[in-house]
């Protein structure tokens, strides 16, 4: 853990009470400021990087982080601010759960982290977002920076709106879906679940269309269960769906049945002590990952500058995510 | 003709089809057994993956699964493997490796020879493996085992063939063999039968010639011979020549069939043969020293037979003396048998004859003369008689001497 060095300075003090007072009240100050330091100071010596193990691409890998890590303490003057901070090494820290990240987070646990963005929303040990993570075919936000994905809900070739003449009618489709299965990735993913689901559940005036949802562990993986035959509507990630899509050259029927408003794309946290806002060392480690992502490019992913404003949208839709999950309690 | 090609390359094919064959067999029994372990290894790799997850639930892990498909892939074995996830939800197979193949092919399980084997999560199944075995390795063995096989049937037929082929040849050499041997027996017989006839000739014209000098002497010199001798002497040749008409035949000529034996005085059974061949002599001297005084026990035999083994001897002696010299014969009698010995001053018996004297047709005179007979019928009538003749040593150089031994007449 770093400790932030305090220097107060020492001289002759006068026997005046109302210096003496003021002395007093200075002191008191000092140590309550250098105990909130600690606080918020990530403890040991290692800058610890989290990260969720992904199959499908959507995050750094645990060598690509290895590399990037190695790249730190390879850059002298880097190396240099991270000691000032009190850092002596690098650790990464892999989630074995969105759980397990979300209470690591909680507990101030890591410096820097991969994250999915509802749980930027959900974390409460002060995280801020600093980077988003771009992967190819994510559209940019059309004010400002930030990167946006889109979710979609699909239907199989098993269902009946394979054929493309076929027309949608949410009562159909929310009838369809009270006895069929709705293949879907973990619920942490706002492109991928919780904005297309909320966008189903709008459509067919259910709170919880998807009570026979199977779940996979990432957007691919939907889609390979829905052209298996497992279920007959997919819920995932639009790049993912269209991936698909493209791969399999019309030869399978996939029809896309909605799609959901963007979604900021997931982010890079850091510990609040890290905050570009106030820290050096958090600006050129957030520098320093954008520059080593944007020249290696571990599976195709880039990182761009992010802030907390650009995830507003992801509180929004926690929000009404929430009021209709109540809704069908 | 063309020669039969030789056996050993055939025997050679044989062995080395066996060889290989068995050797084939050994390699493919080694093959299905590796096969039966990859598969075995294959199945329990994706039961130990979980990655079909416990029947209860109709999810997947693809990444998993197609992890361990593409190490499954990389043997050479495996041709094809499909995985599919058998649905609780839907109660039918999902093919989850390759995902998409359900969708695209809906007969790909009839599109190949799949091996199936299960995948259990406990003691329920999950899922399966459907894996096209390359089994073309296998194939090619079965082939060339079914090659070696036709060559190993087709050289043991060849072997079979040829072998029946030669027995069938060495049943008809035999068979000509056979009837070679008949007609060369034919052809001795004819041989024989013609020799016979010139030797009864030859027999027959001596009566019938010393009844004609008799008669031209008788003529000449009407007073020389007593009348009464004159026709007993004819009388004699006459029954000896009708004895020799009854005997024609080459049986009756050397065996005493049809004859009585009678006791004969072997002095007087001399004294007839040499009377026999005495216009045949020529100049030479024919002397009987054997008792006449009643001395010398009797033999029981047929008198013609001994008087022909006598006129023969006597015969062949002239002839081998060419009309000159002295035949001299004497006897003794000696326990139970009369030991006759016979010589002449003649150049004598050669060493290399010895051995074959009484054999039929055995001659010293080769195509000039003689049918080789005269001897073998006297040493066959001796025989029949239950004596013996051999050629016995003379003292002096040159010459040739026979013992004859007969057994006596019992007194």
């Amino acid at each position: 853990m770093s400790c932030e060095r305090t220097r107060t300075s020492t001289g002759t003090v006068s026997a005046h009470p109302r210096l003496r007072g003021v002395l007093l009240l200075a002191c008191a100050s000092i140590l309550a400021i250098a105990q909130f330091a600690a606080a918020q100071t990530p403890r040991g010596s290692i800058l610890r990087i989290g990260y969720m193990a992904t199959e499908d691409g959507s995050g750094p890998g645990e060598s690509d982080l290895e590399l990037f890590a190695e790249s730190l303490w390879g850059d002298e003057a880097m190396a240099r601010l991270l000691r000032a901070e009190g850092f002596r090494e690098t650790g990464l820290i892999r989630a074995e759960s969105e759980r397990d990240l979300l209470l690591r987070l909680n507990a101030g646990e890591l410096d820097v982290a991969f994250v999915p963005a509802r749980m930027w929303a959900e974390q409460e040990a002060g995280y801020e977002a600093v980077l988003q993570v771009r992967r190819a075919g994510d559209s940019t936000r059309t004010r400002g920076q930030g990167v946006m994905r889109r979710g979609v809900v699909f239907a199989g070739p098993g269902s009946p709106w394979s054929d493309p003449d076929a027309a949608i009618r949410a009562e159909d489709v929310g009838g369809y879906l009270r006895t069929h299965r709705v293949a879907a990735v973990g619920s942490q993913s706002m492109a991928g679940y919780v904005a297309p689901m909320l966008k189903l559940s709008e459509e067919v005036r259910m709170p919880r269309p998807a009570e026979n949802a199977l779940w996979f562990r990432s957007d691919a993986e939907v889609v390979q269960a829905v052209v298996a035959g497992l279920a007959d509507v997919g819920v995932c990630g639009e790049d993912a769906f269209e991936a698909a899509r493209a791969e399999l050259e019309g030869s399978v029927s996939l029809r896309l049945m909605y799609r959901s408003v963007p979604v900021p794309a997931d982010p890079v946290v850091v510990h609040p002590r890290l905050s570009p806002r106030r820290s050096e060392t958090g600006r050129e480690v957030r520098r320093a990952l954008r520059d080593w992502f944007q020249v290696n490019r571990p599976a195709g992913l880039t990182l761009e500058n992010a802030q907390d404003p650009d995830f507003a949208e992801v509180r929004a839709l926690l929000g009404r995510w929430r009021a209709l999950a109540s809704e069908a309690n | 003709m063309r020669a039969a090609p030789a056996r050993w390359p055939f025997v050679m094919a044989v062995i080395l089809s066996a060889v290989a064959i068995a050797t084939l067999l050994w390699l493919r029994n080694r093959i299905v057994r590796e096969e039966e372990a990859f598969l075995s290894y294959a199945q329990r790799l994706y039961e130990l993956s979980g990655s079909l997850l416990r029947p209860e639930n109709d999810s997947v892990r693809f990444a998993e699964i197609e992890s361990v498909a593409r190490s499954i892939e990389e043997r050479e074995l495996v041709r094809r493997l499909v995985v599919v996830k058998i649905s609780r939800h839907t109660g039918r197979e999902h093919t989850v490796y390759p995902y998409w193949l359900g969708a695209k092919e809906s007969g790909w399980a009839e599109s190949a020879p799949w091996r199936v084997l299960d995948i259990a999560s406990g003691s329920a199944v999950t899922g399966r493996l459907y894996i096209d075995v390359d089994s073309s390795n296998r194939r090619a063995i079965d082939l060339t085992a079914g090659a070696f096989s036709l060559l190993l049937v087709a050289c043991l037929g060849i072997l079979v063939t040829r072998q029946r082929g030669k027995d069938a040849e060495l049943g008809r050499v035999r068979s000509e063999l056979e009837d070679r041997k008949a007609e060369v027996i034919r052809l001795e017989r004819l041989a024989l039968a013609g020799q016979l006839s010139a030797n009864i000739l030859h027999d027959l014209k001596k009566p019938v010639l010393n009844i004609r000098h008799e008669a031209q002497d008788a003529a000449s010199h009407p007073d020389a011979v007593p009348r009464g001798d004159l026709l007993r002497l004819v009388g004699e040749q006459t029954e000896l020549f009708l004895s020799m008409l009854r005997d024609l035949g080459i049986e009756q000529f050397v065996r005493a069939e049809g004859e009585e034996a009678e006791f004969c005085d072997l002095a007087e059974i001399v004294d007839r043969a040499f009377a026999l061949v005495k216009y045949e002599s020529g100049n030479a001297v024919m002397e009987n020293r054997i008792a006449a005084d009643g001395s010398m026990p009797l033999v029981l035999a047929p008198p013609h037979r001994l008087v022909l083994v006598f006129s023969n001897l006597a015969i062949n002696a002239c002839q081998a003396m060419n009309g000159e010299g002295r035949i001299t014969v004497s006897a003794s009698a000696l326990e139970g048998k009369i030991a006759i010995d016979f010589s002449d001053d003649g150049p004598g018996v050669p060493e290399d004859f010895r051995d074959r004297a009484f054999q039929p047709f055995a001659t010293t005179r080769g195509e000039s003369g003689g049918t080789g007979l005269g001897l073998y019928i006297c040493a066959s009538i001796v025989s029949e008689l239950g004596g013996s003749i051999r050629l016995a040593r003379t003292e002096k150089p040159g010459g040739a001497a026979f013992r004859i031994e007969l057994p006596a007449a019992p007194p």
